[in-house]
């Protein structure tokens, strides 16, 4: 017999503030983060805007109490630790209450996320540094730059570029001692996170598990990386207006960042301290289409297999799902496909089912995406109130679903269910249901 | 290169620990311990050398300040002698080193 699962706290840093609040006060009226982009120099970019968290919105000192560790993280970091710890003060989790060799984290995390603007333009200034200059003898020798770069660059930096350095500070500020993991999936990393840390709450590996994701691309790096793979909105003149998930102008999407962390608890764990209860997690499924770097599937075999297999999991009939929560990037492939993937498993039924994009106000926040829409999911089901996808004004007749355009919509919510995929061809989903 | 008295030395390393530890400047004293006082850990001890570094325009080529195990006293720990004044001494010496070799 397997052990339940529920969600019994979240926390958020995302484009509209630290909060669950502000982000649900805003998610819920279908307000844009879109941002002109302030934070670097983007004259030259053929992007700049993006749905940013700006420094008056977050600032690291005022949350994080341990000072001395700010250092040694890098932005999606610091988002992490603040995430977590709204997460456990809402579900009130503390050391009195938990088992900490039975506590434990699993983070969906970015690759070069991790690694922000300053540490970035650190080392590119340092490879650029008269010392350097006047030392090298071999301009294409990597080896001899490193070596020389190395005297320039403070030792601290390395462990700020590590993909596992948020589940590691957030253990040792949470003491939690139990397992730990992060997973890098590209854009299914938090999904995954999620459905693992599930599993092992079911397995009766841990009573609590910290998940979720976090990112950071809002960089010089990453920001041309994915304005070079040529996935990126160039709508710079509409830019509110430029996340546009399946509506026939969309032309790319926007990039987010964040952290969205949820608390995963067994259930007579949670009852038994008289935790809150949000929902229940009762299905995870992932695939891989093994395909493509970055292309899908045109008949989404990957992620239709997907939420095949979740509905398996979590026991329930296609008639059964009251709310999908869309990857929906705002790309021409991404949303074609999965609305075909999902006529596929939904049949007639997938016409009836309401479809949300949230990315077409929050942006893509990569890594982090998964948990974000869960935690807007789980604020559905709480108010029973589905988000919509804003800037749906011209219908693509590819896409000829119900995508909930431009205002929220009331409705009866028991079951819900989020997909991520990513590049490199991952597919998760995840289903809560009311408790 | 630049004369460096005793007294600038410490008012650097003084702020230099101040920064690298998020301590207030004023709890720095020469007798203070840097590990078990002030709170320094590896990480935080590569972050000082590397910051000594650059101000005091040294090479320090990976040799941290350490401490001979034979010059800890029995029954103490490494963490429970290593003051403040021990880099003050470091950076001297290293400064003298550079004089010479100059």
């Amino acid at each position: 017999m397997k052990n339940r699962v529920v969600i019994s706290g979240i926390g958020v840093v995302s484009p509209y503030g630290v909060g669950i609040d502000t982000f649900w006060q805003n998610i819920s009226t279908g307000r844009t983060a879109a941002k002109l982009i302030t934070g670097f120099d983007v004259t030259d970019y053929p992007v700049r805007f993006a749905a940013e968290i700006t420094p008056d919105q977050f600032n690291p000192r005022e949350y994080i109490e341990n000072k001395k560790s700010i250092k040694t993280m890098s932005k999606a970091t610091q988002f992490s630790v603040v995430a977590t710890q709204a997460a456990l003060q809402d579900a009130r989790l503390d050391k009195e209450n938990l088992n900490k060799e039975r506590f434990g984290v699993t983070l969906g995390v970015g690759g070069v996320g991790a690694v922000d603007t300053q540490i970035f333009s650190e080392m590119i200034l340092a490879a650029y540094s008269p010392e350097i200059q006047e030392n090298m003898v071999d301009r294409e020798n990597i080896g001899q730059i490193a070596r020389l770069a190395m005297k320039q660059i403070n030792p601290i930096m390395p462990l700020q570029i590590l993909p596992n350095m948020s589940a590691a500070h957030i253990a040792i500020l949470q003491q939690a001692q139990g397992s730990s993991y992060s997973i890098a999936t590209a854009c299914t990393s938090s999904s995954q996170a999620i459905g693992e840390a599930m599993r092992q709450i079911q397995r009766g590996e841990n009573d609590v598990v910290i998940t979720g994701g976090t990112d950071s691309m809002i960089n010089p790096i990453g920001l041309m990386g994915f304005n070079m793979l040529g996935v990126l909105s160039r709508n710079n003149e509409n830019y509110l207006k430029a996340s546009r998930p399946f509506d026939s102008l969309r032309d790319g999407f926007m990039l987010g960042e964040g952290a969205a962390i949820l608390t995963l608890e067994e259930l007579q764990h949670c009852l038994k301290r008289k935790g809150q209860i949000y929902c229940e997690v009762i299905g995870y499924a992932s695939s891989s289409d093994a395909f493509r770097l970055t292309d899908e599937p045109p008949d989404g075999y990957g992620s239709s297999r997907a939420m095949s297999l979740v509905l398996e999991d979590a026991n329930l009939s296609p008639e059964h799902v009251d709310y999908i929560n869309a990857h929906g990037t705002s790309t021409v492939m991404n949303d074609k496909t999965e609305t075909i993937a999902i006529k596929k498993v939904f049949g007639d039924y997938a016409y009836k089912i309401p479809i949300s994009s949230t990315k077409s106000m929050i942006g893509h926040w990569a890594a982090a995406c998964g948990a974000v829409e869960l935690i807007t999911s789980v604020l559905a089901l709480k108010h029973q109130l589905i988000p919509p996808t804003i800037n749906y004004e011209k219908p693509d007749p590819e896409c000829d679903l119900d995508y909930v355009p431009n205002r929220a919509r009331p409705k009866k919510i028991t079951h819900l269910l989020s997909n991520s995929f990513g590049f490199g061809g991952q597919n998760a989903c995840l289903v809560i249901k009311k408790f | 290169m630049p004369e460096w008295p005793e007294n600038k030395i410490f008012e650097n390393i003084k702020s230099i620990l101040s920064d690298a530890l998020e301590v207030e400047p004023e709890i720095v004293t020469p007798g203070s311990l840097v590990i078990d006082e002030l709170g320094a850990e590896s990480i935080d001890i590569l972050d000082i050398s590397f910051r000594i570094e650059k101000t005091f325009n040294l090479d320090l080529s990976n040799q941290s300040f350490s401490i001979d195990s034979k010059d800890i006293p029995k029954g103490k720990k490494a963490s429970e002698i290593f003051t403040v004044q021990m880099i003050v001494d470091f950076v001297k010496s290293k400064l003298e080193e550079a004089k010479a070799s100059a």
